[in-house]
């Protein structure tokens, strides 16, 4: 049997998803339980398969394709006038890691979610949102114009909301779900504009090949000006931050752990929430051009990066742990791509894919094991009831702490290395500036491993503190997945080792990236590289120490009396800085209150009570008068006839 | 023979209706329903005549005595195709709501046929006698028309109205006839036009002018303009449904091809120059008080087919608009001609009014005939098929997008406002916010049927073949319209340039005295006579009157 071609094994993975979103859809009531996670899990496996025999046929092809890249045309979209949008498929070294990370992945969430949800009354419905949120996230990935991408950006956003929201009969999650939504609406707005600047004031294209082409051209609009990019960048960019969960827009994401928690493994932490550093990845060559937009993005990214882990040390919910730990790692990626290491951000974006998604089904399992209880505080001990559990959760802990030689050690030192040297090679950057990234880097990465130890230990160390839950380990189509992606997160890491010559990663991306990061990565020695990683180890063990000592070791009753000495700061950190406060002042009350006179006043009493209805009660009064003259009496009409006649005679003779 | 030949579309109408009258004899009672097809038949081979003879270059009639009466040109062709479609689209709606309510007789499709031929005859026409006897024929098979359900004192009573009103509005068009014979001795249109021209002095400005008043009081009663408007609601409600829609479909169409032709050939007068009297002016007063009472009145009712009528009243209104802003461009001869989207507009109207009233032809069984609004309640989730045909016709009335009904309104709104962009556009806006005022009655048709749930005894739908193909092509129609209509608005725009007759045309008239037809220099003015030049006076412009330029 000869194997299909790349273009056809490119539908299949995009459409497989949809096809069972829409038979889990719409014919549930026709399908028995088994057959839902046939389909449900089948879908994104199927697209996994196609995905990989794709990118196997794809790799030794991709020399001599031009861009390293496959186009696979599915239909002309919109054709008005000047602007013509095709539906196509574009495959080239970034989108397919992207689609790997997502069905590769995504069928694990699959598999785990079968365990999960299994005794949920809406199995089917979760399982046809499930595979529409993939099919979307691969429109995203695969989409080879911006509009396209944007479908799927907004799919993803949809699928979201309806996953977050999944249990609604519960108004607190509900309200979740809106939230999200609302929030990653505003980012969508400022997207949606860059993508208007970027058809009606630089070139008309959206087409991301094409438009990398003209940005070549150092002729063209892009390189002459500058003020129009940075605006364009940075609108993409507060698409990014809302999608990502950046400051001043991640308020959503730990709210969004109201969903089931697979639903947090797959959207919010490994796939959907990484969309804004893949976009801007995809379009690293707009970037570059605007060296102030990506001296924003990486402020943003490092501050975002330390804000988040700080709050991450003080909160009790196992997901809302793991939530901070996910915007603050997210940070670390847009810090990655704000400095032009977008194949660090990218490999960054790919291991924490792993631990991240590893580390979420580990907590969905305690949950589950703890038949529903969150808080760690009343945990513990659980190392011995749930063996697997605890040794993928304890290696993608360390991963995620930037313990040497597992996948996470890399991708963050490669970050912090980059941040380091970017004011080399950028005309704006000044030295202070990249010394701070990297120090909040630095910062965050030991708060990082001291909240994941703290995690750890409260939930698996010691002795079982509450005594109502009968935990026990869970079923093999859960432990199954937490295995395999503990798997990938110890060895991920090994793809993108810091020797030039043994970085398969850099060289595979190099088609996309290469051109943007040759132009900014010129210096930096590898010495500095590799005392880096010392330094970085350094500060993961001391993380890991600390936690140890607090929560384990000799100084437990030392948080307690933190907390009681610095009152105002461990209420400051639980209560998330007051964000949330904050932006109901002066953001949601002053809308509201406005909405509310729009509402009462404008609408109701201008326009309805007023412009409206007024109208329309004079308008039927002089009807009713005027229908008082018909009264279906001929002589009368007759008599009309003739003093209309007489009437216009006296007026026009 | 060539003569009888042109004249033939004519000859098939009154035809049909004599067959139709013979076979009705030879009909058995309750089958009627036939003749419904023969007279559709009839019409189809009519309409393809008209088609083939009449659509391209004005015909050419040998004997003087056709030559001086008619003139078979793209516009009598138009017209007579609008009306030939909505009489034939009124007699399948007739077979079998007819028989459903107790009205057996076969002579309905007879007098449609004569209804017909009288029409066209009347569109045809050049000679004031050819033209009062068009439109009597036209009238008094009407009248019998409207009578027709003589179990019904509604429908008696609608026939008496029109009658004895229509007998006044008569006695008006002759009287005003009378006066333009009396001013210059002529029958033909031409010729009056011509006489008027070349004799300034010889005609007495006020017989000219009060026979002008008198020819649009009488036309503003067909078309139904406020306030000679009276009539419309009673007899629209009272008549057989079916007969409503071809009154309100095509005779609105023929009476505004013969009001178009009769005030635009005849307004060029120098009797109406240098007085405070213009045509223009009073064309605009109808238009703005039919717009206006039409849809106010619109508002206030609850009888469907009394709001069609009101709303037909309205689009009296937006359709005097139109004949009243000539077009701007000059066609060679220097005459300013109709409207381009006049006729184009009355096709669209006849469309979904047609199929408007059709709806509710197929509606009420045996008798019923109580069409108020609460009766239709629920129409669209008991009947989808006639609640979707009627929402297609009214909202194709009220002139939403994407139907006929919006391009007939938005090209005549464009044209109007084209013809004087400064002086022109509060009238469009007057028009246009008279429309906003419309969708609310229209919106209610479209309530009750869709959103609401009925009160009593739901109004049960007939089966009828014959309607549902009428209906079938009304939606079709109505859709084609809205979204292809770039054929029919070059049709549109032949006929609406044949609509003013001048004197080149008059000088292909054979016997007639050869006219100098020499192009004048553009928009200079008209050349009746060689060496007799002419001013042009724009027709709809305050700043021309009492101008000679």
């Amino acid at each position: 049997m000869s194997m299909p071609s790349i273009e056809t094994l490119l539908v299949v993975v995009v459409l497989a998803p949809l096809v069972g979103a829409v038979l889990n859809g719409l014919f549930s009531r026709f399908l028995k339980h088994s057959t839902v996670s046939l389909l449900g899990v089948g879908a994104p496996v199927v697209a996994f398969a196609a995905a990989l025999l794709a990118v196997i046929q794809w790799l030794p092809l991709r020399a001599s394709l031009p861009d390293a890249s496959v186009t696979v045309m599915l239909f002309k979209w919109i054709e008005a006038g000047p602007i013509v949008i095709d539906a196509s498929l574009y495959l080239d070294p970034l989108s397919a890691v992207m689609i790997l990370v997502v069905t590769g992945i995504g069928s694990l969430i699959h598999l785990y979610s079968v365990g999960y949800m299994h005794d949920d009354s809406s199995y089917a419905r979760y399982f046809s949102h499930l595979n529409l949120f993939t099919f979307s996230m691969l429109l995203l990935v695969l989409g080879r114009s911006l509009l396209l991408l944007f479908v799927g950006w907004e799919g993803v956003g949809l699928c979201s909301y309806l996953l977050i929201g999944f249990w609604f009969t519960d108004m607190d999650k509900a309200i979740a779900g809106k939230k999200a939504f609302i929030v990653n609406r505003i980012g969508d707005f400022g997207f949606l504009l860059a993508l208007f600047f970027l058809l009606f004031h630089l070139n008309g294209t959206l087409d991301v090949p094409s438009l990398r082409q003209a940005v070549a051209d150092p002729t063209s609009v892009f390189n002459t000006d500058t003020a129009m990019v940075t605006l364009v960048t940075l609108l993409l960019f507060v698409g990014a931050t809302g999608k990502s969960a950046q400051i001043p827009l991640y308020v959503w994401l730990p709210d969004a752990m109201a969903g089931p928690t697979p639903v947090s493994a797959l959207i919010h932490a490994a796939t959907m929430v990484t969309a804004g550093v893949y976009m801007i990845a995809r379009l690293n060559f707009l970037f570059v051009l605007a060296p102030v937009s990506m001296a924003v993005i990486a402020s943003v990214g490092a501050v975002t990066a330390i804000f988040a882990a700080s709050i991450g040390l003080v909160q009790n919910d196992i997901k809302k742990v793991l939530a901070y730990s996910t915007v603050s790692q997210l940070g670390y990626m847009i810090l990655g791509v704000g400095v032009g290491a977008f194949g660090a951000g990218v490999f960054h974006l790919m291991t924490h894919a792993f631990f991240k998604a590893c580390l979420f089904l580990g907590a969905g399992s305690v949950i589950h094991a703890m038949a529903g209880e969150q808080d760690i505080r009343k945990m513990g001990g659980l190392a011995k009831k749930m063996p697997f559990t605890r040794w993928t959760f304890l290696i993608s802990t360390m991963a995620i702490a930037g313990v040497p030689f597992l996948s996470g050690f890399f991708s963050k030192d490669e970050i912090l290395f980059k941040t380091l040297t970017y004011h080399h090679v950028s005309g704006v950057v000044p030295e202070w500036l990249s010394v701070v990234w990297f120090a909040l880097a630095l910062g965050a990465a030991l708060m990082t491993a001291m909240y994941m130890f703290r995690l750890y230990f409260l939930t698996f160390s010691g002795e079982q503190r509450d005594h109502h839950a009968h935990p026990h380990e869970s079923p093999a189509t859960m432990t199954i997945p937490l295995v395999v992606l503990a798997i990938g997160a110890a060895l991920a890491g090994y793809l993108g080792l810091p020797d030039p010559s043994l970085n398969v990663w850099e060289h595979l991306l190099a088609p996309v990236f290469g051109a943007a990061e040759e132009s900014i990565l010129a210096t930096g020695s590898h010495a500095l590289e590799l005392g880096l990683m010392g330094v970085s180890t350094v500060v993961a063990l001391t993380g890991i120490g600390l936690a140890w000592w607090l929560y384990r070791g000799a100084g437990q009753q030392v948080p307690a009396r933190i907390a009681a000495s610095m009152s105002g700061l461990h209420r400051l950190l639980s209560n998330k800085y007051y964000v949330d406060e904050i932006y109901d002042t002066l953001v949601i009350r002053p809308l509201k209150a406005y909405a509310h006179f729009l509402w009462k006043w404008i609408d109701v009493g201008l326009i309805d009570g007023i412009m409206v209805n007024g109208p329309a009660r004079l308008l039927s009064a002089v009807g009713g008068a005027g229908r008082r003259l018909a009264t279906g009496d001929v002589q009368g009409y007759a008599a009309a006839l003739v003093v209309g006649l007489a009437v216009i005679v006296f007026l026009f003779l | 023979m060539s003569d009888l030949l042109s004249i033939s579309p004519l000859l098939v109408t009154a035809f049909t209706g004599m067959l139709v009258m013979a076979l009705d004899l030879l009909a058995g009672q309750g089958r009627k329903a036939f003749l419904s097809w023969v007279t559709v038949a009839g019409f189809a081979v009519a309409g393809i005549l008209a088609y083939v003879l009449w659509s391209g270059d004005p015909v050419v009639l040998q004997r003087p005595f056709l030559a001086n009466v008619m003139l078979l040109d793209a516009h009598g062709w138009f017209f007579s195709e609008v009306v030939l479609l909505a009489g034939a689209l009124a007699a399948l709606l007739a077979a079998d709501h007819m028989p459903e309510q107790g009205i057996d007789g076969g002579e309905t499709y007879a007098l449609l046929s004569f209804s017909v031929t009288g029409a066209i005859l009347l569109m045809v026409a050049t000679d004031l006698v050819t033209l009062f006897l068009g439109l009597e024929i036209m009238s008094l098979a009407l009248y019998v028309m409207a009578a027709g359900k003589r179990s019904s004192p509604f429908s008696a009573e609608a026939g008496i109205k029109y009658f004895l009103l229509g007998g006044v509005a008569s006695a008006f068009l002759l009287m005003g006839m009378a006066f333009l014979y009396g001013a210059t001795g002529k029958l033909n249109l031409v010729d009056i036009a011509r006489f008027l021209a070349n004799h300034p002095e010889g005609a007495d400005p006020l017989l000219v002018q009060g026979a002008m008043i008198l020819l649009v009081v009488a036309m503003a009663f067909k078309v139904a303009a406020v306030p000679f408007h009276f009539w419309t609601p009673d007899v629209y409600e009272g008549a057989p449904t079916p007969v409503t829609a071809f009154m309100a479909g095509a005779v609105k169409a023929a009476a505004f091809a013969v009001l178009a032709r009769l005030v635009l050939t005849l307004a060029r007068a120098p009797a109406f120059q240098g007085t405070a009297f213009s045509p223009a002016d009073l064309l605009l007063g109808l238009a703005v008080v039919s717009m206006v009472v039409g849809n106010l009145l619109g508002i206030v009712q609850t009888n469907v087919k009394r709001i069609l009528a009101y709303s037909s009243i309205a689009h009296a209104g937006y359709l005097l608009l139109g004949v009243w802003a000539t077009q701007a461009s000059v066609s060679e001869t220097g005459v300013q001609t109709l409207n381009d989207s006049v006729p184009f507009y009355l096709l669209a109207y006849a469309v979904s009014t047609v199929g408007a009233f059709g709806v509710l032809a197929l509606l009420g069984r045996s008798g019923e005939e109580d069409m108020s609004l609460s009766r239709i309640a629920g129409l669209g989730r008991r009947h989808p098929v006639l609640g979707v045909a009627l929402l297609v016709a009214v909202l194709s009335l009220a002139g939403l997008p994407p139907l006929g009904g919006f391009m007939a309104k938005f090209n005549l709104f464009r044209q109007v406002l084209a013809a004087d962009p400064a002086g022109n556009l509060p009238w469009v806006i007057l028009a246009v916010v008279m429309s906003v005022v419309g969708l609310y009655y229209y919106l209610r048709i479209v309530l009750y049927a869709f959103f609401r749930e009925p009160e009593g005894q739901p109004v049960v739908a007939i089966s009828s073949a014959a309607g549902s193909v009428a209906l079938a092509v009304t939606v079709a129609l109505a859709l084609f319209l809205g979204i292809a209509p770039a054929k029919f608005l070059d049709a549109s725009r032949m006929a609406s340039q044949a609509t003013v007759l001048t004197g080149s045309i008059a000088a292909s008239r054979a016997g007639a005295a050869p006219v100098q037809t020499a192009t004048p220099p553009a928009a200079a003015g008209i050349q009746l006579k060689p060496g007799v030049q002419i001013p042009v006076r724009t027709f709809n412009s305050k700043e021309g009157r009492g101008n000679l330029h």
